[in-house]
């Protein structure tokens, strides 16, 4: 190892480019003659692979050579639309000629650098050469296997659209552009990474977003250098604090919320092979709605957003405010309740902080066994461990029942959360509640909740602070966390500093009002 | 990129108030009723109206200071050494003040609820959440106070409406009882406490964009806290009667530890601890930020996190000082009565000099402008 590898430099160094994707692999460009032209674009892509090479003879004697990956192009379309009407061609095949009035490609581009021909081979187009002509010609006849359109399997509703995006970024944008036809939608194509060179996509609305915004997005994707890009990496390269808890960015995989989120003036990030987008900026109260809450009555929604607001507070107190009073605070406690469960506790061996921890670890196991599992077989799972193995250990005396019901509890609280991304951090802070609770009592609960506020308040997603509209506290907005407004309530956008904040004319409101 | 980092002046109204009404929620009652009887609650408010001029002054002042920089707000107004030594005077009557509290925070907790937990352990708990605030910057420590006044503005309420249940408006009779003397020696106790609150408007409208009508928001927020005080003197009274609050130094825990919710909470204990807790954090962190931001004012060269480290040990070396309850409840009134009070002198002198200073630059470029135009 070398010294500077031994002292952490290393990393600083920056990665070196692989050779294949260098211009130093060969000359560099096609030569115009078939021959060196073929040799020099086997070589970068290998022979090893499904990739094909069809010598083709026009009636007039001339030569081409077709290039294509056998399982990701539309065969079909290759022999039909290409090779024949290759064969039948009496004219000269110069590139531009072939393209506009011999094959029948919709989408084609001409190149000349060879790397720029295998990194088209390996996206699935086909490559045409032709004999004595120095550019290649990229033909789009790529068709791999996708996903077809399905529901949304971690953001399921029971009542709304049921579509999801899956993990083609082409689908995805058509799926978007259906909902929202506007020429305003708009959509910048890039490219990151240094190998897999996958496709980005950051969408916005022209005319709502704040382009300064936009411009942020943009800056931060381009300063993005890495060998491969997946969805996690790009949130971790992206974000403004890759280290917390808390999802700084949200994910969607519905078209229908992503849309409202653009509406809203906001940016969306979405990456081929990630069947989701990102949305950007992201707030920690808006956590609590769901896109149901915009097919119900707004005293429902309201309703239901309280019970998720509670189900959120269960999940991350209720065990540590529970340790509290029952290992400090009994006093706060009517003696009867506390004399029931001291009884129901005798002769639990382990103490209340173990036996609360050793549950609340059981439980997690449980979901993330059942996760895992197919679904029925997840669900006879949750069956098992949750009901025969509770009242098991209840029966045996190992832990007391009034646990297994606060463990529970707090379990099914968890799953209130619409956004399944806050699942994992909700179930990480309760035990840093019950920790501290364990501690500390009610000082240790209230200290985590100083905590927690101090450090929501210091968050920012793509410089807007990540708990507005409570903090910085906004009226209108803070009210939506709450509560379901009615739609003509809300005339204007979210206060995200754009130039357009009306999305309601005037006399859509006082038609509403009957006036 | 900061794209909405502003602090307006709903914000630091926000801000304003919870510092205002600090830890004074819990002794208010026990200072004021047993010089002022019935009317402690007039004394209260009677303070809060009295020290309204003196938030203008501040207001006046913050309008003539760049915005931002608290330090170079104050050189602004008094010059550089002037400004140094009322920055280092500012240092340290909050030092001092603040780590009294922390020490307050520890003793309390520790008597009331955590008695095999020394108070030590409790102060060097709540010191790490202030060391943290200071380390976020001023900014992140108003949106923590806008979130914990969300979460503590119901809980006030709840105990409002439930200590209302129960008051008996007997025990509030006769309203003036006292001498008029001891109502207005009940009020000059009060002052202090509104003096803190002016200090703190002054720090954090420093730090507004917007200063239209400031001087309103900031003085709305003083005197809804002193209302708020003086609402805290009425149910106490109400509830305990006068003889059982003046036994108390801090009667609003035994307001808390007699009240029966239904047939659940035996209290409002429950509610008491995180209330209490919220409200040291937010006044010691008010008066961290401010030495904190006072410091930098003075030093330049004393950079973050060693100032915010320093300055813990410093507030906990404070706060180790008093050892009882009699020794903290002395020094925390030494502190008020003399420091804080000292600012009602202070403050005028300051607005004075600055007023002088602006008409006197303003006569000189009245002079030059015509002189240039001729």
């Amino acid at each position: 190892m070398s010294r500077l590898a031994r002292s952490g430099k290393s990393r600083l160094i920056k990665p070196r480019p692989l050779k294949q994707q260098t211009c130093k692999a060969g000359p560099g460009q096609l030569t115009g003659d078939l021959t060196p032209d073929c040799e020099q674009l086997k070589q970068l892509m290998g022979t090893e692979g499904s990739l094909e090479l069809r010598l083709l003879y026009t009636r007039g004697h001339h030569r081409a050579a077709l290039f294509y990956q056998a399982q990701m192009v539309d065969l079909t379309q290759v022999s039909q639309g290409i090779i024949r009407p290759l064969q039948e061609c009496e004219c000269r095949i110069e590139p531009e000629i072939v393209a506009q009035t011999v094959i029948a490609v919709p989408t084609y581009s001409r190149e000349r650098a060879v790397v720029k021909l295998a990194d088209a081979l390996a996206e699935g187009k086909a490559v045409l050469l032709c004999d004595g002509y120095q550019d290649g010609l990229i033909l789009d006849v790529t068709k791999i296997a996708q996903r077809s359109i399905e529901r949304a399997a971690s953001e399921d509703v029971l009542i709304g659209p049921h579509d999801s995006f899956s993990e083609s970024l082409g689908i995805n944008l058509a799926l978007l552009r259906s909902r929202l036809s506007s020429p305003n939608l708009k959509h910048r194509l890039l490219k990151v990474g240094r190998v897999s060179a996958t496709d980005v996509a950051v969408i916005f609305v022209a005319g709502i977003v704040n382009e300064k915004l936009v411009k942020e997005v943009l800056e931060r994707i381009e300063r993005i250098d890495i060998d491969h890009l997946y969805a996690r990496t790009l949130i971790d390269l992206i974000c403004d604090a890759p280290l917390a808890i808390v999802p700084l960015l949200r994910h969607t995989e519905r078209p229908v919320r992503l849309v409202a989120a653009l509406m809203e003036g906001r940016v969306a990030v979405m990456l081929d092979g990630d069947p989701g987008a990102l949305i950007i900026p992201s707030f920690a109260p808006e956590a609590l709605q769901s896109v149901e809450d915009f097919y119900e009555r707004p005293v429902v929604a309201t309703y239901l957003r309280g019970v998720r607001l509670l189900g959120t507070l269960i999940t991350v107190f209720l065990p540590g405010v529970w340790i509290a009073a029952m290992g400090f605070h009994h006093g706060i406690l009517p003696p009867a309740l506390f004399r029931s469960i001291q009884k129901a506790r005798e002769g639990v061996p382990l103490p209340t902080v173990v036996e609360m921890f050793v549950l609340l670890i059981a439980f997690d196991i449980i979901v993330e066994a059942s996760t895992r599992m197919p679904m029925r077989v997840g669900q006879a799972l949750g069956i098992v461990g949750g009901i025969i193995l509770g009242q098991a250990a209840v029966e045996a005396g190992f832990v007391s029942p009034g646990k297994v019901i606060i463990v529970s509890l707090t379990g099914l609280a968890n799953f209130t959360q619409p956004s399944p991304q806050l699942l994992g951090p909700l179930r990480v802070m309760k035990y840093i509640v019950l920790m501290f609770s364990s501690l500390f009592g009610l000082f240790g609960v209230t200290w985590c909740v100083i905590l927690l506020a101090l450090q929501a308040s210091a968050f920012r997603s793509f410089g807007y602070p990540f708990m507005y509209p409570l903090s910085p506290f906004a009226w209108r907005g803070a009210l939506d966390v709450f509560m379901r407004i009615p739609t003509y309530w809300q005339p204007n956008r979210p206060t995200l500093q754009t130039k357009n904040v009306r999305r309601m004319s005037a006399t859509v409101r006082r038609q509403k009002r009957g006036e | 990129m900061k794209l909405d980092a502003r602090i307006n002046r709903f914000h630091a109204a926000m801000a304003i108030l919870p510092v205002t009404i600090g830890t004074v929620f819990f002794p208010v009652a026990g200072v004021v009723v047993p010089l002022a009887g019935g009317a402690g609650w007039i004394a209260v408010i009677l303070a809060f109206a009295l020290a309204l001029p003196w938030v203008f002054m501040s207001i006046g002042l913050v309008m003539r200071a760049p915005v931002g920089d608290w330090g170079k707000a104050v050189r602004v107004w008094l010059g550089p050494w002037l400004g140094g030594a009322f920055l280092l005077y500012m240092s340290f009557i909050w030092a001092w003040l603040g780590g009294l509290l922390l020490a307050q925070s520890g003793l309390v907790l520790s008597a009331i609820t955590l008695p095999d937990t020394p108070p030590m352990a409790l102060n060097a708990m709540l010191l790490v959440l202030v060391v943290l605030s200071d380390l976020r910057g001023v900014e992140v420590f108003i949106r923590t106070l806008e979130l914990l006044m969300l979460i503590t503005m119901p809980v006030i309420v709840i105990y409002i409406a439930i200590a209302l249940s129960v008051l008996q408006l007997d025990n509030l009779m006769p309203v003036l009882s006292e001498a008029p003397i001891r109502i207005a020696h009940a009020a000059l106790l009060s002052l202090p406490w509104a003096m803190e609150g002016i200090l703190f408007a002054l720090f954090t409208c420093v730090h507004v964009n917007t200063r239209r009508h400031l001087s309103l928001v900031a003085g709305g927020a003083i005197m809804t806290a002193g209302l708020l005080l003086a609402m805290v003197v009425v149910l106490t009274m109400g509830v305990l009667g006068r003889s059982v609050t003046e036994s108390f130094i801090y009667p609003t825990v035994e307001l808390t530890q007699v009240i029966h919710i239904g047939f659940f909470l035996q209290g409002l204990e429950g509610l008491l601890y995180p209330m209490w807790l919220i409200f040291s954090y937010i006044k010691v962190t008010a008066s961290f930020i401010l030495v904190s931001e006072s410091v930098r004012g003075c030093w330049a060269g004393a950079k973050q996190p060693y100032r915010a480290i320093v300055l813990g040990g410093v507030f906990l070396a404070v706060a180790t000082q008093p050892d009882s309850f009699a020794t903290l409840v002395a020094s925390i009134s030494r502190v008020d009565n003399t420091f804080f009070m000292l600012m009602y002198a202070i403050l005028p002198l300051m607005w004075l000099w600055v007023y002088l200073k602006d008409t006197k630059e303003r006569g000189r470029d009245a002079v030059a402008t015509t002189t240039g135009s001729d």
